[in-house]
């Protein structure tokens, strides 16, 4: 678990990968689209739009006041000219020497002190004033020295307060002593009798005097006094340091002469706080700026504009580097850009339309400027922005945080699980019933769990019933086995109160070799099934039936009163049998023969071992006389038998003690040379009942001592050969042929111990497979793989079996040895030269020898040499030995006689 | 699964978003301010020291504390208390009140009538009211039961100021000298000198110039009669009772009425100190804090400037009379509203008086500061970086002398004290100015000045005058 969690990935990766990467990409989708949208210029242009509208917002706000309650001056100047008229006309005034002095004007101007003063607290000005000047100003505009002028200025120095009752918020600035006296407000600190018009440095400071004075002067007073209004800036009057918006309009008589003028003053400090700069966008980093600029100071065509700012609205320091000028560079639709300081600023000028078209001063404009930091003013773009960024990091780190809150929610009931699991895996316990974990996809996973748990368990039941059945029964027949037979045999016997009379029934089926052969393995199985299904019908259930093995079968009859039931159930049995017939695949229906023995408890025996011994000798006793019949086992016979008991008796011995055989050598002769080129080993046995190596053979087949045969044969035969070349009576390295059982093999064990202890023999060993023995592969691959065999194989006794030439194919053997009814009168027989012919160009074909054994005639040696058989065998040549005979002369010379021809 | 982790991730998201929203809400906007309105009839340079010290507070502890005061000025004295006895009735058109306004003890008694003024005794521990000069805070109580109305923030007194250039001249040519100028009689008899010596220089009869003016009528009758050992109004319990002795009242007649007419002083413009610079007068008594109105030229009819010095004295006194002085400028008060803006209020006004800033106020503006640890020219200077201006120099050492030498002296409020002072401020000045220019038009007309002047001269013409004043007054105390 653990180990496959590394190669894998935790929940927690599994679901941060993802969501990460879901996270940022759209995070980058959003930031892409925002970018390619211009979102952010769009923000930024509307905030310029915004503080656009701000400023002309304001503009037009102190449009209207300028325009409809400042310079709305045409009853108080129609009423100064009638006072004016009416003093002139009773002859107080004289207009060509009133300028001079105060005397003149006193009447007029104290007169004039109330309406003045109501005008500016209706106009909510700071100032209201009068400038008397009946003379040409032309000469002296260069200097602005235009001297002392009589007049009036009263000033209040916040019009914003609720206006005094006795007057206590005013004072007068300008206005001759009677004036003062006689109008009940205090003087001005830098109060003066007479308006001064010293030299200025700047003689524009006296334009709000000079320039509507002289329009008026020069047009003769031909226009309404309000044509020549004059927006301006004025110093402050009474030596202050600041700046005052000005609107003032000629006084003139109804003649058309101008003898003064008339105007109001809004203090820069008054102005300040009717442009609250905070209100614009950027807030306290705004400035409003009023400023006039002249004619000649705008430049329409470069866009350039020098403003003369009267008040700058501002808190910020940095707008305190206004001077006394501001140079807009370029401007277009209002906006324009200025540095202050290090920063940029946005300016936006919003131009006022104060002027009557055609006025002599159309061109003046009072400018209001909104100017904000550039920074200020995208403020709330690079705010959206910043909290973009920083809600795109929070969703990261909540991205972060939520993995691994999931991750920990999901992967501890699923790490419980898992570790529930593994220790029901360690402790081998019943699968534990797993716990809810309150997720639906993990529970439905736990259920299917928990449901396979039990039906592993149930699972493991079946298997265990399967497993047991496996032990006691027969898989193909599903009768017991022979070992749940004995078993139960057992204990059947050892207690004679349930065995009462019981009986051993061995049974086999007749020729089932032949119906393999005939019709194949599986429908053998099922004519075994059928038998098995036979027997059962056959018999009374209680008793036994146990396959032993191949085709065949046990019987335990038991709990009998008498032996003769028991025999009369047997003979039904035999006699139900042959009602019973198997379909063969090609139609036929096949008969169901059964050889069988019975011995009987306790006639016959007590115990299970002898009693399954006697039967299984009775069984064979039917086999050998005849076969399909079924016998009870007779002491009689029995004891005249004891001869084959005899002889087996002696092979056990034989085989135990297997020096007790002994083997001659029969030379195998080169065809060409006459030279012995191997010796065949073979069997000698010479006891009371085994006379010949057939007699052994036959017998350990019958008793299943094959195998003991084989290893006799290859040990006593290599002792006894290696005997002989001690004695030197053959020359080393002569191979040495040995027959073999195609169906066994000798044990790794003794072949390695041979064939290390006879190098030479083993190296030069043929083995002779004969071809009676059935053919089986595995045998034939084994005895090949015999640990330190490096010999060659033989086929034996070519031509007097089947199949001689599938084996030929199978074995691909070194030698062919044709076998001695081919070679018997072969010189006689036409066809057997034809075989011997096919078999000679079919070996040397391939480079195999041919070999011919019992040759006996010199006619036969011929035809064989003849027919170009490599190596012969027979008593013509030599007779198997101990100490083998040279070749005869006859056979030498019949070499020779064809050597020389 | 995929839901849970989306609507999870959404929720997170959804919480930071809040957050977020949270604090930048809480960044610009705090909990908001309490707003204070003060009222103020102050002009000038006090206007301007008052509004410079408003926002030093609201930039300092103001913001600190959540708390924006906002100034406006009201005009004059009367103006004002008309202003918040039009809003406190609801007048149309009339403005919200105020949480503070200036007030004189009149107005503030006739506002505490109305029960519009929050009592600050509460505010002020025994420790903080004995920092303030004796009696400014007792002048506050208006004759309430330990409860204090009124916040001293700046007082005044009189000062003799006078043109040193021109009484210069007149004394190097006359001898006279600026001691002559300590008591009413000697201010009288130097006056008629100057008139005297002036009318002389023209070859014009009777054109003589007057020395001096004075500014409050009434604080002349009321500081007169306590010199001369009267009180013209005594205040118990709201209760006024009158003692217009004719004897001092005709004291006072005799060395301001009886000078006035014949030329020696002089009354014309809006203010003396107007009258000073249009050259008609050369001194002046008048509140210290009106002294940095005196001008620095004098302007001639004809626009012609001359620059003068002014020098200050001490206000004259009567001759062998006791050391009193009138003490007054208008403090503080609170209108009752919520307890959150009067404790702002208070908390404003205590950081206005606290003695640095108090002494920074008063030295811009003339006044006095209130603090016992201020009323010195050692704390005055400590609380300048600079030195002071020589006129400012003279006003505050001889206004702080006054103070530490007399018998500091305001008349206690009472129900119809504004009115009782109107009369005491009008009634014999107004009849001096009509006289005085009676009896110039009857010289301008042939009369000889001295015929011209005798009606006035009369006992039974200051009789007629006494009565009917008298009358008046009555009528104000009954």
């Amino acid at each position: 678990m653990a180990e496959a969690a590394n190669k894998q990935r935790s929940i927690f990766a599994s679901i941060l990968v993802p969501l990460m990467t879901l996270l940022l990409s759209e995070i980058v989708i959003f930031a892409s689209i925002l970018g390619a949208s211009g979102v952010f210029s769009h923000l930024n242009q509307n905030n310029r739009d915004i503080l656009c509208q701000q400023v002309q917002s304001r503009k037009d706000n102190l449009e209207n006041y300028f325009v409809g309650t400042v310079s709305n001056f045409d009853a108080l100047a129609s009423q100064v000219n009638e006072r004016t008229q009416e003093l002139i006309n009773k002859g107080a005034l004289d207009l060509s020497t009133m300028d001079a002095g105060t005397g003149q004007t006193n009447e007029l101007l104290s007169s004039l002190v109330d309406p003045l003063v109501s005008a500016m607290r209706v106009k909510r000005v700071n100032g209201a004033f009068i400038i008397v000047n009946t003379h040409d100003l032309t000469n002296l505009s260069e200097s602005g020295a235009y001297g002392k002028k009589p007049g009036i200025l009263i000033h209040d120095m916040d019009p914003s307060a609720s206006p005094s009752l006795r007057n206590d918020d005013l004072v007068i600035k300008r206005g001759s002593t009677e004036i003062v006296e006689l109008s009940s407000i205090t003087t001005d600190i830098a109060w003066k009798p007479l308006f001064d018009f010293v030299g200025r440095e700047d003689p524009g400071e006296y334009d709000f005097f000079y320039a509507p004075w002289q329009a008026a002067y020069e047009t003769e007073g031909s226009k309404d006094a309000s044509d020549y209004a004059f927006w301006g800036i004025a110093p402050d009057v009474g030596g202050g340091t600041g700046y005052n918006l000005v609107y003032s309009v000629p006084l003139i008589l109804d003649d058309g002469t101008v003898y003064g003028i008339l105007g109001v003053s809004l203090s820069s400090a008054y102005l300040q706080s009717l442009l609250p700069y905070a209100e614009m966008l950027g807030g306290e980093n705004s400035a409003y700026l009023l400023g006039v600029v002249n004619e000649e100071s705008i430049d329409e065509a470069s866009k350039t504009a020098r403003i003369r700012p009267i008040v700058v609205s501002a808190k910020a320091p940095v707008f305190s580097e206004i001077g006394s000028t501001l140079d807009l560079s370029s401007y277009s639709s209002h906006e324009a850009l200025y540095k202050l300081g290090s920063e940029d600023y946005y300016a936006d000028c919003e131009f006022m339309r104060l002027y009557n078209n055609n006025a002599p001063f159309e061109n003046r404009r009072v400018v209001l400027a909104g100017l904000v930091a550039e920074e200020s003013l995208h403020h709330f773009s690079n705010r959206v922005l910043s909290m973009i960024a920083l809600a795109a990091f929070l969703m990261l780190v909540a991205g972060v945080l939520g993995s691994i809150i999931i991750g920990r929610n999901l992967s501890r009931p699923i790490k419980q699980l898992a570790d529930d699991v593994e220790n029901a895996t360690v402790k081998r316990a019943e699968m534990p019933h797993l716990a809810q974990t309150g997720i639906t996809e993990v529970d439905s996973l736990t259920g299917a769990i928990n449901s396979l748990a039990k039906d592993i368990t149930s699972v493991k039941q079946l298997e265990q019933q399967r497993v047991e059945h496996e032990r006691n029964y027969d898989l193909l027949t599903g009768l017991m086995n022979r070992r749940s037979l004995y078993l139960r045999a057992e204990e059947i016997f050892e207690n004679p109160e349930e065995a009462k009379h019981a009986a051993i029934l061995f049974l086999d089926i007749d020729d089932m070799k032949k119906y393999n052969d005939s019709y194949g393995h599986y429908w053998g199985d099922k004519y075994i099934y059928q038998v098995a299904r036979c027997f059962e019908d056959s018999v009374p259930n209680k008793v036994l039936i146990a396959r032993n093995a191949g085709d065949e079968f046990f019987m335990l009859f038991y709990g009998y009163d008498s032996r003769e039931e028991i025999e009369a159930d047997i003979h039904a049995l035999r006699d139900n049998i042959p009602n019973y017939t198997v379909l063969a695949p090609d139609g036929a229906a096949i008969p169901i023969n059964i050889s069988g023995g019975a011995s009987f408890y306790p006639e016959d025996s007590t115990r299970l071992s002898e009693l399954m011994k006697l039967a299984d000798y009775t069984m064979y006793q039917v086999k050998i006389t005849g076969k399909n019949n079924i016998i009870s086992f007779d002491l009689k016979n029995y004891e005249e038998h004891s001869s084959v008991r005899q002889a087996v008796a002696e092979l056990n011995d034989l085989l135990l003690n297997y020096r007790k055989s002994e083997y001659h050598f029969q030379p195998i002769v080169n065809a060409f040379t006459g030279e012995i080129y191997a010796y065949e080993a073979l069997m000698r046995v010479s006891t009371e009942h085994l006379n010949s190596p057939d007699d052994v053979l036959t017998l350990a087949r019958q008793e299943g001592r094959l195998a003991g045969v084989e290893e006799l044969t290859f040990k006593r035969a290599f002792e006894c050969f290696d005997q002989l070349k001690h004695e030197a009576a053959i020359p080393a390295g002569t191979p040495l042929f040995i027959n073999s059982f195609a169906s066994v093999v000798i044990s790794d064990e003794v072949g390695k111990k041979l064939f290390a202890t006879y190098p030479d023999i083993a190296s030069n060993l043929v083995i002779e497979i004969t071809e009676a023995e059935t053919m089986n592969d595995e045998a034939m691959e084994a005895k090949r793989a015999i640990p330190g065999f490096n010999g060659s194989l033989a086929l034996d006794d070519y031509g007097s079996g089947y199949n001689s030439e599938i084996m030929l194919l199978e074995l691909k053997p070194a030698y062919i040895k044709v076998d001695i009814s081919i070679i018997r009168h072969i010189d006689t027989s036409i066809d057997k030269q034809r075989i011997v012919e096919n078999v000679v160009a079919y070996a040397h074909e391939r480079g195999m020898y041919i070999v011919a054994e019992g040759v006996e005639t010199a006619e036969e040696m011929n035809t064989l040499m003849d027919l170009g058989v490599d190596l012969l065998q027979g008593y013509f040549l030599s007779r198997p030995a101990r100490v083998p005979e040279p070749v005869s002369e006859e056979a030498l010379n019949l070499i020779k006689g064809r050597e020389a021809e | 699964m995929l839901k849970r982790i989306v609507s999870f991730s959404l929720l997170v998201c959804a919480a930071f978003m809040l957050c977020l929203g949270g604090c930048a809400q809480s960044q610009s906007a705090p909990a908001s301010p309490t707003h204070i309105s003060v009222w103020t009839y102050y002009n000038g340079d006090q206007l301007s020291a008052f509004h410079h010290l408003v926002g030093d507070f609201n930039s300092t502890v103001g913001k600190e504390k959540g708390i924006v005061v906002e100034s406006y000025n009201l005009g004059s004295v009367n103006d004002l208390q008309d202003a918040v006895v039009d809003s406190i009735n609801g007048k149309v058109g009339a403005q919200p009140v105020p949480n503070i306004f200036a007030a004189y003890a009149d107005t503030a008694y006739a506002i505490d009538q109305m029960g519009m003024l929050a009592d600050l005794a509460p505010y002020l521990s025994e420790e903080e009211r004995a920092l303030y000069v004796d009696g400014y805070l007792e002048e506050g109580t208006l004759g309430g039961e330990g409860a204090i109305k009124i916040f001293p923030v700046a007082k005044s007194v009189e000062l003799f100021i006078i043109s040193a250039t021109d009484f210069d001249a007149f004394a190097a040519e006359t001898g006279a000298s600026y001691d002559d100028l300590a008591t009413f009689e000697g201010l009288t008899k130097t006056a008629q000198r100057y008139y005297e010596w002036t009318d002389a220089q023209t070859e014009a009869p009777n054109d003589g110039k007057a020395l001096f003016g004075r500014d409050s009528m009434a604080n002349y009758f009321f500081i007169g009669a306590k010199q001369l050992g009267t009180s013209i109004v005594e205040v118990h319990d709201g209760v006024a009772t009158l003692d217009f002795n004719k004897a001092t009242v005709r004291k006072l007649w005799d060395n301001y009425y009886v000078p006035f007419v014949k030329g020696y002083f002089d009354a014309s413009a809006h203010y003396r100190s107007d009258d000073v610079k249009t050259g008609r007068i050369i001194a002046l008594v008048g509140s210290s804090s009106g002294a940095t109105y005196f001008p620095r030229q004098v302007v001639d009819e004809n626009g012609l400037e001359r620059e003068i010095e002014m020098k200050v004295l001490p206000a004259p006194q009567f001759e062998g009379g006791e050391a009193y002085a009138v003490q007054q400028g208008a403090g503080m008060v609170v209108v009752d509203s919520s307890p959150e803006e009067v404790e702002a209020s208070i908390e404003f006004l205590e950081w206005f008086t606290s003695p640095e800033r108090n002494t920074q106020f008063s030295v811009l503006s003339g006044y006095l500061p209130v603090m016992k640890s201020a009323n010195n020219m050692e704390a005055v200077h400590a609380a300048f970086e600079e030195e002071l201006d020589d006129n400012m120099e003279q006003v505050l050492s001889v206004g702080l002398a006054t103070v530490e030498s007399n018998t500091l002296y305001t008349p206690k409020a009472f129900e119809q004290g504004g009115a009782f002072r109107a009369v005491l401020e009008n009634s014999l000045s107004s009849m001096a100015i009509e006289d005085a220019a009676a009896v110039k038009a009857a010289v301008a007309a042939g009369t000889s000045y001295e015929e011209a002047l005798e009606p006035y001269l009369s006992d039974k013409y200051f009789n007629t005058w006494y009565e009917k004043t008298k009358a008046e007054l009555e009528a104000l105390v009954g």
